[in-house]
């Protein structure tokens, strides 16, 4: 509780009649740990500091290093304004912090949206990150991101596009990023840089090497309004949903509360928001401004949000582990005499569907990408035949069909001999992120035995036991015997239906 | 410290002529004020001292920031300044430094006044000068989804025929959808058009955005509302039945992920609808958004409407003075007439003297304004907060609260 001064004299009152507008407070500077995009924000906060004498000095860096660089205990700066503050959220509990957050206002918005260039704009329509994700894999778009490890807008498009491919309508579980379903997407990037204007730069440079470009809406139109190329892109919105950054203002040294007051007035008025409106193209938090045309556009559902730090960290260790190099998987399965019939219509019209034929939004996610090597192996006592396809186009996927059409089965099954097989085979090639595919109907009744099996598994050099073996079991299949080798190897089980096998390959082949 | 400068001292005459000349309009102009100060009863405002208060709130420090409530307190010499951070959070933090605290509900209330027991040894006289139930509030073409779906009511339009503003909302049904994880194209959200005839389409799972039970009253609330349904909407959970409704509701209240604090914000921008088709806020909110909407001179918005929960509940702000100046303020929100009328006209249902809430103030007021009232006289039970201890180690459970 505070008394205000006591003002007696009723000439005091009179001479001072100016006073009735408080006088300008002393002039500060605040030091300020800024995303690097908000570069754009200099004109306007020059205005803030020639109307409120508070000057921003603004250190730029990219939002997720500076979400890193925050540490309640020993704040360097005396504000933050990033494009998002959940990354502190995720990370403060990830550390147990009980503190209280600092206070925290949302200044303005911007979704992260997909520029296209207008010679596929047509073709594209309204995409949904499934469109995207299929398009890429089958080698008809490339695209530019920002780095995910480093830019806002790059994580961003990763969470929402790791979202969107799970299907469920939910926040990303930590479970939901075991197996990596991007594959497909990322083999259409083609170009990449550490911050949203980096890429913009290299996006430009760079006309032939990429047809779109994923980030903030506010980067697209400020480089459509740049006169930068030669036409303007047109942007989308994904409609299986998007991620909106609010770039909160927060404070961080509680002493220089006051000023951020008068800052968050000013940025919250409603001359501020025309100013930052116009001049950076955000959308505006406060629903008094009238928008710029180019700001009405509806941008689709948010996705939920993940809430755990270790979404995160899993999601950028998937991304890390592989950029935009593609994998191979190798398909080991069985064709003994029991999967004459439906079994076998179901298990090539599942390898059609993963070869481009399934429209539908998971298998978009899951199909075979351009650039991906894919090894398939028919065994029964023995190998019957083995071949390796590099998917480039239709060729290869008719050639697929081909080796999985003959009429051919063995009368016994040697599942473990087929399952080291698939293990000699992936020494070949170390360096590559490989995985493995089993799919059989019936027990193992020749060759060696799981003991066997796993006896040969520890043998082998490291780099080669690192790759999982996923297990798909149909009718007679040893259940419990799977799902050993499958969490030996790191690898996952799963049970199906002769109905369910192209979900079941679905499922597991996006591990890879 | 230095010694000031000192400055020679001339004297003069004061009543030399040339002085007169300078002084004699003055003296007029300084005459005129005073009178017109004196019309005006503003006169004795800069001869009192200025109280300032400083408040930590939940979302009820709005009400010191609406221009007329500033300018009615600074009537009675009181101005004040609030930090707003969640009524939850109000409470397991230092308010050290603060002449009050405000929290939005009695869980949050309780905690307080049971550490300042501890810690001052007293508790001083706390106020709870109105009352606001929680709602769901969401977009036309959602509440029609879920009408479709058999899952909410619309209300009667008060101010008969047109459009409803308000639904009763099914809720046990509502959680079903929840955990049944159906998304709103599950729905068929398509087939609703809003006002200018444009649908939209959306694979997000069915949920309540609401702002975490670690931080803010409503989500403590909420959690609340939706033990109350799951336990059969006769009583709360009690500690032993806590544990099995606890692990039913966690599923449906993490779905969401992320929590967010600044739900209602973000409710009324042009994106809100994409953002948080629902969110969980309070009725005062969405009332006092609906006049000003009415007194910028468009009418009501008819895009944005309320879902009531069939159990309701009514949520009490508590005022709680932690020094004499905070106490005078305490007890004018309780009693004075302005405050009070104002406080209503923000949307709250004021208290009586009896605690009774009365309401019909409210609804004469918004259907001066074009604005209609909710109809839920006698639909709704009045949902229950479990005891202290077994709210507190569920929203522990639920939220993961930091400790």
């Amino acid at each position: 509780m505070r008394r205000g001064p006591a003002v007696l004299a009723l000439g005091v009152l009179l001479v001072s009649a100016t006073a009735c507008t408080p006088a300008k407070p002393e002039p500060i500077s605040l030091r300020v740990l800024a995303s690097s995009e908000l570069a754009d924000m200099t004109p306007i906060l020059a205005d803030l500091r020639r109307e409120t004498g508070i000057e921003l000095v603004m250190d730029h860096q990219g939002t997720v290093a500076a979400n890193k660089a925050l540490d309640p205990a020993n704040y360097r700066h005396d504000l933050a304004w990033l494009s998002d503050d959940r990354y502190l959220k995720l990370t403060l509990d990830a550390a147990g912090y009980a503190g209280p957050m600092p206070l925290s206002t949302r200044i303005m918005g911007s979704p992260v949206a997909i520029g296209v260039k207008p010679s596929v704009a047509a073709r594209l329509g309204d995409p949904t990150w499934a469109d995207i994700a299929g398009e890429a894999a089958a080698g008809d778009l490339t695209f530019a991101m920002a780095d995910p490890g480093q830019a806002a807008s790059g994580l961003a498009a990763l969470i929402g596009v790791a979202t969107a491919a799970t299907g469920e309508g939910r926040a990303l579980r930590p479970e939901d990023v075991t197996c990596d379903r991007l594959g497909g997407f990322f083999s259409g990037q083609t170009l990449t840089a550490p911050t949203s204007a980096a890429l913009v730069d290299t996006f430009v440079a760079a006309p032939d090497k990429a047809q779109a470009l994923i980030g903030y809406e506010s980067v697209l139109l400020a480089l459509n309004a740049s006169g930068r190329l030669t036409e303007p892109l047109e942007i989308r919105y994904p409609r299986d949903g998007i991620v909106l950054s609010e770039y909160p203002l927060m404070l961080l040294r509680p002493e220089h509360r006051a000023a951020y007051d008068r800052v968050v007035t000013w940025l919250t008025s409603d001359t501020a928001q025309q100013k930052i409106m116009r001049q950076t193209l955000r959308r505006p938090m406060n629903p008094a401004v009238t928008r710029d045309q180019r700001l009405t556009t509806p941008i689709g559902n948010s996705l939920y949000f993940p809430d755990r730090q270790d979404v995160i960290d899993r999601l950028l260790a998937n991304y890390r582990a592989d950029p935009g190099r593609p994998g191979h998987v190798i398909f080991v399965l069985d064709f003994s005499g029991s999967m004459k019939g439906e079994r076998m219509n179901r298990l090539r019209s599942a390898f059609n569907g993963l070869s481009g034929v399934d429209r539908t939004p998971s298998g978009k996610f899951t199909r075979f990408h351009r650039g991906e090597k894919i090894t398939l192996i028919r065994f029964g006592e023995g190998v019957l035949d083995e071949r390796t396809f590099t998917v480039d186009g239709d060729d290869d996927v008719r050639a697929m069909r081909a080796f999985l059409a003959p009429e051919e089965y063995d009368e016994r099954t040697a599942v473990w001999s087929a399952l080291g097989h698939a293990y000699q085979k992936a020494r070949a090639e170390p360096g590559r992120k490989t995985s493995i595919v089993l799919m059989t109907d019936g027990e193992s009744n020749a060759g060696i035995g799981l003991p066997g099996f796993l006896a040969e598994y520890r043998a082998l050099p490291a780099p080669v036991r690192a790759v999982p073996a996923y297990m798909i079991g149909v009718g007679e299949a040893d259940g419990s015997a799977l799902r050993t080798a499958a969490a030996a190897t790191g690898g996952r089980a799963a049970a199906a239906t002769t109905d369910s096998l192209a979900d079941a390959f679905k499922d597991v082949r996006g591990c890879g | 410290m230095r010694e000031p400068p000192r400055l020679p001292i001339r004297h003069r005459r004061f009543w030399s002529p040339s002085f007169l000349t300078v002084f004699a309009p003055l003296a007029t102009v300084a005459a005129t004020g005073l009178v017109l100060l004196l019309l005006s009863g503003n006169l004795l405002l800069p001869f009192q001292q200025e109280l300032i208060l400083e408040g930590k709130t939940g979302s009820k420090g709005e009400i010191f920031e609406d221009p007329e409530m500033r300018r009615l307190l600074l009537r009675h010499h009181i101005r004040v300044h609030i930090t707003n951070t969640g009524s939850r959070e109000l409470a397991t933090h230092d308010f050290t430094g603060f002449d009050f605290v405000f929290p939005s509900g009695r869980p949050a209330a309780n905690m307080v006044r049971q550490r300042l027991a501890r810690t001052s040894g007293g508790v001083p006289q706390t106020t709870k000068p109105f009352a606001t139930p929680l709602v769901l509030a969401t977009f036309r073409q959602y509440a029609e989804t879920l009408v479709t779906a058999g899952v909410a009511t619309a209300q009667r339009n008060t101010l008969g025929g047109g459009t409803p503003y308000y639904y009763t909302l099914d809720t046990a049904r509502f959680l079903t959808l929840i955990k049944a994880g159906r998304t709103w194209n599950d729905l068929r959200i398509e087939r609703q058009a809003d006002g200018q005839g444009s649908t939209i389409s959306n694979g997000n799972r069915v949920i309540a955005h609401s702002p975490s039970p670690c931080h803010a009253n409503a989500g403590e609330s909420f959690l609340a509302l939706t033990a109350f349904v799951e336990n059969g909407t006769n009583a709360p959970p009690s500690a032993a039945e806590a544990p099995a409704v606890t692990a039913a509701i966690k599923p449906l209240l993490g779905m969401q992920g992320m929590h967010d604090q600044e739900l209602f914000a973000s409710y009324v921008t042009p994106e809100g609808k994409g953002k948080a088709p629902i969110v969980v806020v309070y009725e005062h909110q969405y009332l006092s958004y609906q006049v000003r909407q009415a007194e910028a001179g468009g009418g009501p918005d008819t895009d944005r409407v309320l879902l009531y929960p069939q159990q309701e509940m009514l949520t009490d702000p508590e005022f709680i003075p932690l020094n004499a100046g905070a106490d005078r303020l305490g007890r004018l929100l309780a009693g004075d007439p302005e405050l009070r009328r104002r406080a209503m006209e923000l949307g709250y249902r004021v208290l009586d003297p009896t605690s009774a809430a009365s309401s019909d103030q409210l609804w004469r007021y918004l259907a001066e304004r074009d604005i209609p009232a909710p109809d839920n006289s006698g639909n709704l039970t009045k949902a229950e907060l479990p005891v202290l201890d077994v709210l507190e180690n569920m929203i522990g459970e639920v939220g993961g609260c930091p400790r």
